[in-house]
């Protein structure tokens, strides 16, 4: 069709990507040439690190290729996220099998169905209860674990924090929102509701525990931010409508504390994001069926 | 109210205006009451033009033919072959003043444009013009207005006349300079007359929105200033109105211009006469590209709600998968949900503005399943 259309100069999804690759050139440092400079890695620490993107993207492109649904946000997408937040202790092998996996199922059922399950945020789950149970799970490098320098809240935010394997500054993800926001496509709203509401709910904790430091140490989190920029405010799986934006951003902020002390702040977060997003489809399938008997009886 | 500018490469217009009004055929509409054809060859002296019909040009009845309508309903017209011998009778003379004419005579050419948009012409304190075109591309209303401003002025005096202790607004938008400058050299002279300059939004120009911007809630007449010339030409120079201000434009059109045409005319035979370049991949939009349609050209016919040709270049675009994004709702001006057609085949009231189309990021044609038309052809 030749309608008039918005002209979208730069999309939404090359943002994402330039954001990524500026996480990814951070991550490598941080994660693989420190460590390497300091002798804590072999020098093949940075080509075992690339691959978790590049095995991402190229796996989700193969799936892009076989999906007849075309998608702005295609399985590449994805692929590359999923990579994103990973603990640096994920065995390749199994990155690889949970990714084709995640992707499989996203093709064949969630895209196909038209669903809104985070399936991002489920593999996220999922993979981490695995390497809890059955591997090592440890999102903090051979640097870290070493003890050999003490970082300050500066130093955290500045990406020096004990994170995903991409996910640590904190400085890069709050750019990279600012970057992100100019997009009218991309819904801010989420990340700045959800916030605040997890802000208020940390400070009520704080004031209730009378432990300002508490505060203090989990206000700004990488983990918890990136979850709250890029995986919770993932285009096809949030809410469009106003109201139910701000119902789902609520509920996310407000669930995050709650299954952060009784997981992890780095899985409490998506443990949050997926009752947010169930909780919000099952209002969503009440409202229709609602909708749907009112009319019956008309 | 919620709405936008929207961002396309406009073309301005610096053709001077062309003039069809010699067309070899017009196709008169027969209306549904089976109405007879007043088939004079002088335009008559009657003082109305909406429930009368009027051969726009002199000529012989030579058949039917199923013609469309810009709003693509199939309707059956009479075809008159153009004898070229029309004239304007000598016994009719044209009014030299307006603004004193009986409430009663200005009244009925009002009724018969109120009796269109159903609304109420008594009591009016406020006669509200719209000088604004909404479409892309689109600048009749401009044009109307610059050519004829001298008449829409001398109308609204007149019409003031008749609703005592009332002013009229003209509102156009603030990035037309040609009209606001043509207006500005003499709306001096007329008292109560006041100019108002609109932002470029879309749609501000229809009725509900340029009253809830200009805060105008009762007791008022909204009028288009090609409405106001045809109640001039009514009222003057007591004829009907038989022509019509057509553009066109659009990404395509390296020189955009306005025709002045008869009413009845084909739409083929209109750009076979004046436009001159290749139109193989190119999708034309019978009454522009927002809400528009693309329609067999070989039998739409113009008429009163013809409005122009948007040429446009075919758009490579490939249409995606919906990413549930919510822009088509947030940016619909009258809070509808497109979304709800496009998933659940579900009605939603919808004003055909294209603008959830505009908007959406997969290239859907939201408009096309809001209108029910998923099968819309194309030339």
């Amino acid at each position: 069709m030749s309608r008039l259309h918005k002209v979208i100069r730069f999309p939404l999804i090359y943002k994402f990507y330039i954001c990524f690759f500026v996480f990814l050139i951070y991550g490598v440092y941080k994660n693989a040439l420190l460590p390497i400079h300091h002798g804590f890695y072999s020098k093949n620490q940075f080509f075992i690190l690339l691959f978790y993107p590049f095995y991402g993207f190229l796996i989700g492109a193969l799936f892009d290729m076989m999906s007849k649904k075309k998608n702005v946000f295609g399985n590449k997408f994805y692929g590359l996220l999923f990579s994103m937040f990973l603990p640096i202790s994920t065995p390749i092998f199994l990155f690889c099998l949970s990714l084709f996996f995640l992707l499989f199922i996203n093709t064949v059922v969630i895209s196909r169905m038209d669903l809104e399950w985070n399936f991002i945020a489920i593999g996220k789950i999922l993979l981490c209860f695995t390497l809890f149970y059955y591997f090592s799970y440890d999102y903090a490098n051979a640097l870290e674990n070493s003890h050999t320098f003490i970082y300050s809240f500066m130093d955290g935010i500045l990406g020096h924090t004990v994170s995903g394997i991409f996910t640590s500054n904190i400085l890069l993800i709050l750019l990279s929102f600012v970057f992100l926001s100019f997009d009218i496509y991309y819904k801010k709203e989420i990340s700045f509701y959800s916030y605040g509401f997890y802000l208020l709910s940390l400070s009520l904790y704080a004031i209730l525990k009378e432990d300002i430091s508490f505060l203090l140490t989990h206000f700004l989190l990488s983990d918890v931010l990136f979850a709250l920029i890029f995986v919770a405010t993932l285009s096809c799986f949030s809410p469009y409508s106003k109201k139910r934006k701000f119902l789902y951003s609520t509920l996310l902020g407000l669930f995050i504390l709650p299954c952060s002390l009784f997981l992890n702040f780095q899985e409490g977060v998506y443990v949050a994001i997926l009752i947010a997003n169930v909780f919000v489809l099952f209002i969503g399938f009440l409202q229709r069926i609602f909708y749907t008997n009112i009319n019956k009886k008309d | 109210m919620k709405l936008v500018t929207l961002d396309y490469e406009n073309k301005e217009v610096h053709e001077p205006i062309k003039y069809f009004l010699d067309p070899n055929f017009v196709y008169i509409p027969l209306p549904d009451k089976k109405e007879k054809l007043k088939k004079e060859k002088e335009i008559k002296k009657e003082n109305l033009f909406y429930d009368g019909i009027y051969a726009p040009i002199s000529g012989e009845l030579v058949g039917l033919e199923k013609c469309i309508t810009p709003k693509g309903v199939g309707i059956n017209c009479l075809v008159l072959a153009n004898d070229f011998q029309e004239k304007v009778s000598k016994t009719i003379a044209t009014r030299k003043k307006i603004n004193s004419l009986s409430k009663e005579e200005v009244l009925d050419s009002v009724f018969s444009i109120a009796l269109k948009r159903k609304m109420k012409y008594q009591n009016v304190t406020t006669i509200l013009v719209s000088g604004i075109d909404d479409e892309p591309y689109f600048v009749n209303e401009s044009f109307v207005q610059r050519e004829n401003t001298k008449a829409i002025l001398e109308t609204l005096d007149a019409l003031l006349h008749i609703y005592p202790n009332s002013k009229a607004i003209i509102a156009v938008k603030n990035t037309d300079i040609s009209t606001i400058m043509a207006y500005n050299s003499i709306l001096g002279t007329y008292k109560n007359i006041f100019l108002k300059m609109i932002p470029n939004l879309y749609l501000i120009g229809k009725e509900e929105f340029l009253t809830k911007y200009t805060h105008i809630r009762k007791n008022y007449l909204y009028l288009t200033a090609n409405e106001v010339y045809n109640l001039y030409t009514n009222i003057k120079k007591r004829k009907p109105v038989t022509e019509k201000y057509v553009t066109i434009s659009g990404n395509a059109v390296s020189n955009p211009f306005v025709i002045r045409t008869k009413y009845g005319v084909k739409v083929k035979e209109i750009l076979d006469r004046f436009y001159k370049e290749d139109l193989a991949k190119c999708t034309l939009f019978i009454n522009g590209v927002m809400h528009g349609k693309v329609m067999d050209l070989e039998k739409t016919i113009v008429t009163f709600d013809f409005e122009g040709i948007a040429i446009m270049k075919e758009n490579k675009q490939k249409i995606k998968d919906c990413i549930k994004c919510g822009k088509c709702i947030s940016i619909c001006p009258i809070n509808s949900n497109p979304l709800l057609s496009y998933k659940r085949s579900k009605k939603v009231r919808c004003i055909d503005c294209g603008l959830c189309s505009y908007i959406c990021p997969s290239y859907i044609p939201l408009q096309k399943y809001l209108s029910g038309d998923k099968n819309e052809s194309i030339t």
